[in-house]
């Protein structure tokens, strides 16, 4: 069997039968091995415009579906330009599988044609990689790269696959596939639930005056819904995300507050300064969610973890109040608090607590929620969305203001249904991630709520949307500069404004349609809901265009590394 | 305080990426390396390398990672009165081997996949 046969059909075994990518030189072989598979139909090839945009892909199918997906480039320039999507990924935990095409073995080191050095390019941007020697060793590397890539805390993972190896006969009994092997020096994490301390964290929790629950991602991947609601519920206690952890619970539920941090809600702000006792529930505590350790240890809060990756708790621990943790998955950390909980009782009455984070949600939202008639608000653009889509439709973002509006202002209703680059923040997500979405969610409304600035940087993707018919709906915040970055000059470097503004001449619905897609120009909160509802009806691929006021900022944040203290929550100068 | 600090990690060699990612856990977190020493203990592909690196405020964090980098088995972390740094440069001892001897420490404390061997060294 040849190496490139050996490659595919490990991956078909793995149940890993989409892979978005771009063929070239050095990944030939394997795309020549694919034609039967996709003839078939046991495989699904999808070409995308750029090969960030496969990784980004791969990422969105991952996220949507909750099981890894494929991405693959040629060596050199292919395999490079996955290198945003992979430390993406790796950011955000998300487990794509990258198989990257490298010049044949004889010509490594030489730099020969399309030669890059991708193992120790990824390296330190990935979970795992390993540039495989041995035709034999293909089915091996690919299940370890599976294994290594869904276990644990999930991640990507990089197979570099010199091309004479997929050329390669290989001795079909010298291969061995599946069985008894172990990847030698990788574990998943191990559970460590001590009785003592779960104890302590259900008597904390029990006598807080004022409890809090924090979701992150870790309880989307788990996911965890039930289990936080009944813990909610049972102790009066109200809930706030992370940015990525959104999608955690319904967002319409009475007791949470919304997204805190960096950008966050300043209810939820204010209730996490407030509270004395945090169950942290699948967090890493990054500096978007906690800008300032100050605001931890200033207002003496006690913090309980339950996350799967030991290594985090212990981090956490030397620096910040940690009392109590629970090493495992969310879900299954919550259960054993529940029960814990149950035998303890609950001791104080919340009903002060919960008043006060009522009033805080009540004041923010005359603030939040203003419209002075001039232009479209973006608060009141994503209330009509939502409106219109269904409550399981899955949202992808772009980077900028835009995803911080859909941070405050977006509705998610259950996990997976939220899908933005959190950790690393890459521009020109949102479009290829959406379609990632879409080929693992077919039934599913799949939109991507863009910015101008960041939807230009991969919208080449739509081609493949178009050709694919993958039918992914963009709403494109149109303020013709990259907004953030503009908010940040204005805010805090004396207005000093700098390349950041773009021109009139892009015309985003003249683009749309010259890659085959329906393209939407909106001027009323009407139209949008009218394009909306033509765009899931025609089921094909559209992009609808917003205008948005370029001075129109993303409020509440703080100034540059700055504390909750120091929230700014509107622009005194805005008109009411 | 001594300046610096002697871990010990052990894992399977894939190439010598494993080597990179060792070093690079300290190199990311911008902890300088003095001194590195390394052997195959096994056939099975079982290294230990060596590693003399200098005191940082990021140093625990370094260990953590590393002790949950796929490939690595575990970090130890060698503890002495006074950290030994000089290396020996003589080895006169032989023309057909390499020797490197490494201090015999005091305690040890192991990191592996989040299991913590021997009190923590942040406890």
């Amino acid at each position: 069997m040849r190496g490139s046969k050996l490659a595919v059909e490990t991956l078909k075994q793995m149940g890993l039968n989409v892979i978005f990518g771009i063929p070239g030189l050095s990944n030939m072989a394997f795309y020549d091995t694919l034609v039967d598979y996709v003839t078939s139909g046991e495989i699904r090839v999808i070409l995308m415009r750029h090969e960030q945009g496969a990784a980004h892909a791969a990422d969105g199918y991952a996220r949507a579906s909750g099981k890894p997906a494929v991405c693959t480039g040629t060596s050199g320039p292919g395999a490079l330009n996955l290198v945003t999507g992979l430390a993406t990924a790796y950011w955000d935990s998300s487990p794509v599988i990258a198989i990257t095409g490298q010049v044949p073995r004889s010509s490594i080191g030489k730099l020969s044609f399309q030669e890059a050095d991708i193992p120790g390019v990824v390296a330190n941007i990935t979970k795992f990689v390993v540039q495989v020697r041995r035709a034999e060793e293909l089915p091996k590397w690919i299940k370890a790269a599976t294994y290594i890539a869904t276990t644990g805390r999930p991640g990507p993972v990089v197979i570099d696959i010199p091309r004479d190896l997929f050329n390669e006969d290989v001795d079909e009994n010298r291969v061995k596939w599946f069985d008894g092997f172990k990847v030698e020096g990788y574990r998943e994490f191990p559970e460590i639930v001590d009785p003592f301390m779960v104890k302590k964290a259900a008597e904390l929790l029990a006598e807080a005056e004022r409890p809090l629950m924090l979701v992150g991602a870790g309880a989307v991947w788990s996911p965890a819904v039930e289990e936080i609601i009944t813990l909610s519920e049972t102790l009066r206690m109200p809930i706030v995300s992370t940015f990525l952890g959104k999608a955690a619970i319904p967002n319409d539920y009475p007791l949470y507050v919304g997204m805190m941090g960096y950008y966050g809600r300043a209810e939820a702000n204010k209730a996490f300064m407030d509270s004395d006792v945090v169950l942290v529930v699948g967090a890493r505590l990054s500096d978007r969610t906690i800008p300032n350790v100050r605001d931890v240890i200033d207002s003496k809060k006690k913090l309980i973890l339950i996350n799967i990756d030991p290594t985090d708790v212990y981090k956490h621990s030397s620096y910040l109040p940690v009392e109590a943790y629970i090493i495992a998955d969310v879900r299954k950390g919550l259960r054993k608090l529940i029960n814990a909980i149950a035998e303890v009782g609950l001791k104080r009455d919340r009903s002060q607590w919960l008043r006060r984070v009522i009033e805080y949600k009540e004041y923010y939202a005359k603030l939040y929620y203003r419209d002075d008639g001039k232009g479209l608000k973006p608060w009141k653009v994503l209330k009509t969305i939502r409106s219109v889509l269904p409550r399981d439709a899955i949202v992808t973002t772009g980077v900028g203001a835009h995803q911080m509006w859909a941070g405050v202002f977006w509705e998610s209703y259950a996990p997976r249904t939220f899908i933005s680059s959190g950790g690393m923040g890459t521009m020109g997500f949102g479009l290829p991630a959406a379609i990632g979405a879409k080929v693992a969610r077919p039934d599913k409304v799949v939109l991507d709520l863009d910015g101008d600035g960041s939807f230009i940087m991969t919208m080449n993707n739509l081609g493949t949307a178009v050709d694919e018919d993958i039918p992914v709906i963009v709403v494109v915040f149109d303020n013709r500069t990259l907004g953030l970055v503009r908010q940040v000059q204005d805010l805090f470097f004396n207005k000093r404004i700098i390349a950041v503004d773009i021109g009139r001449a892009t015309d985003f619905v003249k683009l749309a349609e010259g890659f085959g897609a329906l393209g939407f120009n909106t001027q009323s909160y009407e139209d949008l809901e009218v394009a909306l509802k033509k765009a899931m009806k025609e089921n094909v691929p559209s992009v609808i265009r917003v205008p948005i006021a370029r001075d129109e900022k993303a409020l509440p944040t703080l100034p540059p590394g700055g504390s909750f203290r120091e929230m700014i929550v509107y622009e005194p100068s805005a008109d009411s | 305080m001594s300046q610096a600090q002697i871990v010990r990690v052990l894992g399977y060699y894939t190439d010598a990426g494993f080597i990179e990612r060792i070093v690079a856990s300290f190199r990311k977190l911008l902890i300088d390396v003095d001194a590195i020493c390394g052997r195959r203990v096994n056939d099975e592909g079982l290294y230990e390398v060596y590693l003399v690196v200098r005191n940082h405020p990021n140093f625990y964090t370094a260990v953590l990672n590393l002790s949950k980098t796929p490939t690595i088995e575990k970090v130890e972390v060698l503890g002495y009165h006074d950290t030994p740094v000089l290396v020996d440069e003589k080895c006169e001892g032989s023309e057909k081997v390499f020797i490197f001897c490494v201090p015999k420490p005091l305690k040890t404390w192991g990191f592996s996949w989040g299991v913590v061997h021997g009190q923590d060294i942040q406890r």
